[in-house]
């Protein structure tokens, strides 16, 4: 027979408020098997652990149960309390007295009843809980990073710096995302190319990094320390190892005109063999196989003709032509590389909400209605206008600019209902630019209100206001169309409480910040979850902002959700400073409660190597006998193979079945 | 045979008997039925509903019950339309009013009928490819400004059909008819309605804006799908192009007649008036010597 001790904590009135603890606890004296039963204010403060610990070795108890807040909060805490009084951590049941009843009982006798409903359930567990012992596992210390723009990229060097092995996996031909295509970062001005070309740089010549361009990440197994990834390496149809970046495929290829760039968004062309910008890293063309006529015109050796004829050539084939080391090789073919890593940073960004959702500013098809991202191409001096700030319909420089905020953020009915956090500051930084470049042209600003909360942010949009002239309109713009040459837009100025009609030349839109349209594929590719918009979830928004739930994962950046450069870039440090942490053990422990199949038992029918979701569970054979087989390493210990084991064999540990029946039954029978 | 409860409306009798007849008529040439509601009766707008919404919604309730015996109720008047749609929302959440409903005897099973506007009805047998084989009077040539004014699509959330913003259904519909929709500004701004009467150089200034929109857009005709708005918008333009500058003057009629034109239905029903015929023969000539020149 066990000798359970019980401990009612009253969390302040957290516990105490709602739950008549005293009695609670005087009647858990009454459970057979409880030889103690005392109440305290704070149970995990040292005082209160000090108690728990001279209870359990004067009354010699065995097995614990501790009526506080959730688990999730404290469960570590109390195992540590109870080892240090000697016990085996895992002796320990908790019940839930605060999120599952004071938080959420409203009248105290029901509460104090279901409290001493869940302390009987809990002693009933704990009277058969065994001793458990974690299980030890190496750790590969190297580190995949996915997504190369600058929280990538910052990631990436942060934890190569620290002398660790990264590849670095990025699906476009080179690295540098969003912030590659802006022209100025606010508040500073700075330009962003200039800021962020020597990092792009670094990653590609650092010891520690190798770099996989035009590459995505396929599939993704194991566990903590020991990820197995497989990354498809897509054919880039030139041989980096002898490129020489000389660029002459790319001048001569005939499609060079004729490919909307997606760097430049769509805004100038690109052709069928490219780099994306100029200061692409690495400075390598790829042949892209959708537009490549060479790669799209049928393969001769598989064409039959009849005798005499000819057989009809490859179309084009210019850049191999003209290629003097002989890089470009048609030949080449998607390659699968199979790595090991023992921590994977998601860097993968962010897109932007589509303008063809508003019907009201013309639905992306009046020429002159453009979004915040084209105007960063724009207005950039290697864009499609070099740098000029003109008209798209005509060419012609802009005497009027008005600027849209909110489009598609805090948009219930057509975008996201949340504030995307860039596009105040963008708006204000693009007011500034067309003031700059031309002063003569007249600068509105439609916002809703101003969220300008960051480090010099709010002086930025007062500068804008008051050194630049830009007016600030506040209301919302109902409908922009064109006339006589012009945009009319229809808006209301809601501190004048009136209607207003004005013409401009040109209108950009400050679209939102959106996940990018293949983070859930990617995060079910990881075994992880995303939030309703699609951005990666974090474990907890305040304590634990770049863990995943799958542990040795971590996420910085937009693709957690939307933010600035600075924001970006302190997370990709803190996930930096989290790998490190992990790569510091040579050995983790796993966690022991995990699942367990008896082979006596076993009728090594499979159901649940069917069921497992991480694939932890393989059919083994000894001495003739089949029977299921759990990787202990690679369980997470959700249970899911115990309830499809019909038997009875598959017992998650520390969750037996037993022990199960135990906690109810205790509730039924008292 | 699909056939509709047919809802005409009061207007659809008196100032509007043409968008009557031509919608009977394409819907006939469809092999779509129309049935009228038996014994309907008025749809309560544009007044009861800032009167008394429950009054409102009895009201037109009382006609969803009389459409229920036949099937989902089409309604050519935007503003039917809406009255309706607005009704069987409220009757699908408002157990009182179906019970005085009931205690007339008339009983509202919720969700028995689904009321659509005659675009919507028409654009159904668009995508349903009913129109294929049947345009054989096609308007070639004709540009059209499909004007849809403020019931038909709004608000949304009652309405649900086509983008709120830029619709675009009437369109596609006047492009299956051979015409050219032309790609304009003013295609869900407000007529004035009844304003009419009350400020008639508010009213007036907002249609001058629409039909100049129109007119910019290189439009021949202004195809309308709402009796309150061709009316708004025919009447009154040269006393327009006067006081209100107003470019010129355009033709306005319902989309229906021209659906009805180019699917060669009865003239009779059609009802177009004789200058925009000669206008769409017009256009359809210059269209084939273009062909036989190009």
């Amino acid at each position: 027979m066990s000798r359970v001790g019980v401990f009612i904590c009253h969390c302040g009135a957290n516990i105490a408020g709602k739950v008549d603890v005293a009695k609670v606890s005087d009647d858990a004296i009454n459970i057979p098997g409880v030889v103690y039963s005392s109440h305290q204010k704070y149970s995990c403060s040292e005082a209160g652990q000090k108690v728990i610990i001279d209870a359990i070795k004067e009354n010699h108890i065995d097995k614990v149960v501790i009526g506080s807040c959730s688990p999730k909060m404290h469960e570590n805490t109390f195992r540590k309390t109870i080892e240090q009084a000697g016990l085996n951590p895992y002796m320990l049941e908790i019940a839930n007295l605060r999120e599952h009843v004071s938080w959420v009982t409203a009248d105290k006798d029901s509460a104090t009843r279901k409290a001493f409903d869940l302390v009987k359930a809990a002693v009933g567990k704990v009277s058969f809980a065994k001793p458990l012992t974690p299980g030890q596992v190496t750790v590969e210390k190297r580190a995949l990073v996915i997504g190369g723009g600058i929280a990538g990229i910052q990631a990436a060097l942060d934890i190569a710096n620290m002398g660790y092995e990264v590849v670095m996996v990025e699906k476009e031909p080179s690295i540098g995302g969003r912030m590659a295509q802006l022209d100025k970062t606010f508040p500073t001005l700075d330009c962003s190319a200039c800021i962020l070309s020597p990092r792009m740089v670094d990653v590609a010549q650092h010891p520690n990094i190798r770099l996989l361009t035009y590459s995505e990440v396929e599939n993704v197994n194991g566990y903590v320390g020991n990820f197995n990834v497989t990354i498809r390496k897509k054919a880039k149809f030139v041989d980096e190892s002898i490129c020489t970046g000389c660029l002459e495929c790319v001048t001569k290829c005939p499609l060079k005109k004729k490919i909307p760039n997606e760097f430049e968004n769509g805004k100038a062309p690109r052709g069928a063999i490219y780099v994306p910008f100029a200061q692409a890293v690495p400075k390598v063309p790829v042949i892209d196989k959708e537009h490549c006529q060479w790669l799209l015109s049928p393969d001769p050796d598989t064409i039959e003709v009849a005798e005499g004829e000819k057989k009809p050539k490859r179309k084009c084939g210019v850049c191999q032509k003209k290629c003097e080391q002989g890089a470009i090789n048609f030949e080449m073919e998607d390659e699968l590389i199979n790595e090991k890593f023992g921590a994977i940073v998601l860097a993968t960004g962010f897109n932007l909400f589509d303008q063809k959702k508003y019907g009201e500013y013309g639905a992306g098809e009046i020429p002159d209605v453009i979004t915040g991202l084209d105007f960063e191409r724009m207005v950039n001096s290697s864009g499609p206008t070099e740098g000029k700030i003109v008209r798209p319909s005509n060419g012609e420089k802009p005497k009027k600019v008005a600027f849209i905020q909110c489009v598609g953020s805090r948009d219930e009915a057509k975008g996201v209902p949340y504030c995307s956090r860039i596009c105040c500051m963008y708006t204000a930084k693009q007011a500034i630019l067309v003031r700059e470049k031309l002063p003569d042209a007249e600068v509105y600003v439609f916002y809703m209100d101003i969220r300008a909360a960051g480090k010099g942010y709010e002086e930025f949009v007062l500068r804008a206001q008051r050194e630049y002239g830009a007016n600030y309109v506040r209301g919302r713009v109902s409908r922009i169309y064109e006339q006589d040459g012009h945009l009319v837009l229809k808006a209301a100025d809601t501190i004048l409480g009136m209607p207003l009609e004005m013409e401009a030349d040109m209108v950009i839109l400050a679209t939102g910040s959106i996940a990018r349209e293949d983070s859930v594929a990617l995060a079910n590719t990881i075994g992880i979850t995303t939030d309703a918009y699609g951005f990666i979830s974090e474990v907890h928004p305040k304590l634990k902002p770049v863990e995943v739930p799958r542990e040795g994962v971590f996420a910085c950046g937009a693709a957690l959700s939307p933010r600035d450069i600075p924001d970006t870039v302190a997370t990709a440090g803190a996930v930096a400073a989290k790998v490190g942490v992990l790569f510091s053990n040579d050995i983790l422990m796993s966690d022991p409660m995990v699942a367990n199949i008896d082979p006596m038992i076993c009728v090594a029918c499979g159901a649940c190597v069917e069921v497992c979701p991480y694939s932890a569970i393989t059919m083994e054979e000894f001495r003739g006998k089949k029977f299921a087989k759990v990787n202990e390493a690679m369980c997470q210990g959700c249970g899911t193979c115990s309830a499809a084991c019909r038997p009875g064999a598959a017992q998650l540990r520390g969750q037996t079945d037993e022990q199960i029946l135990k906690s109810i039954e205790a509730v039924l029978q008292w | 045979m699909q056939t509709y409860a047919y809802f005409p409306g009061c207007s659809l009798e008196t100032s509007a008997k043409e968008y009557d007849t031509s919608t009977r008529a394409v819907f006939d040439k469809l092999g779509i039925g129309l049935k009228e509601v038996p014994d309907w009766s008025c749809c309560g707008s544009s007044q009861a509903h800032k009167v008394d919404r429950d009054m409102a919604a009895a009201i037109a309730g009382r006609n969803l019950v009389l459409a229920s015996e036949i099937g989902d109720i089409v309604a050519p008047c935007a503003s039917c339309f809406m009255s309706l749609k607005e009704a069987a929302v409220e009757l699908e959440h408002d157990s009182e009013i179906r019970d005085t409903l009931k205690e007339n005897g008339l009983e509202y099973l919720p969700g028995s009928v689904r009321v659509i506007s005659t675009v919507e009805a028409a654009h159904n047998a668009l995508e349903k490819g009913m129109f294929e084989g049947k345009i054989t009077k096609p308007l070639k040539n004709l540009k059209v400004a499909s004007y849809y004014g403020c019931l038909l699509v709004r608000p949304p959330k009652i309405a649900q059909f086509d983008d709120v913003e830029n619709p675009m259904s009437m369109d596609r519909l006047m492009e299956a008819a051979g015409a050219t929709p032309v790609k304009w500004s003013h295609k869900t701004e407000c007529c004035g309605n009844a304003y009419i009467m009350v400020d008639k150089d508010m009213t007036l200034n907002l249609v001058r804006n629409i039909l100049n929109a129109a007119v910019s857009a290189g439009a021949d005709v202004v195809a309308a799908a709402c009796p309150l708005c061709h009316m708004n918008l025919v009447m009154r333009q040269p006393y327009m192009m006067q006081k209100y500058g107003l470019k010129s003057e355009i033709p306005i009629v319902y989309f229906s007649q021209l659906l009805g034109t180019a699917l060669n239905a009865d003239e009779q029903d059609l009802d177009i008036d004789g200058e925009v015929m000669r206008l769409i023969n017009k256009r359809r000539q210059e269209a084939n010597e273009v062909k036989e020149v190009g």
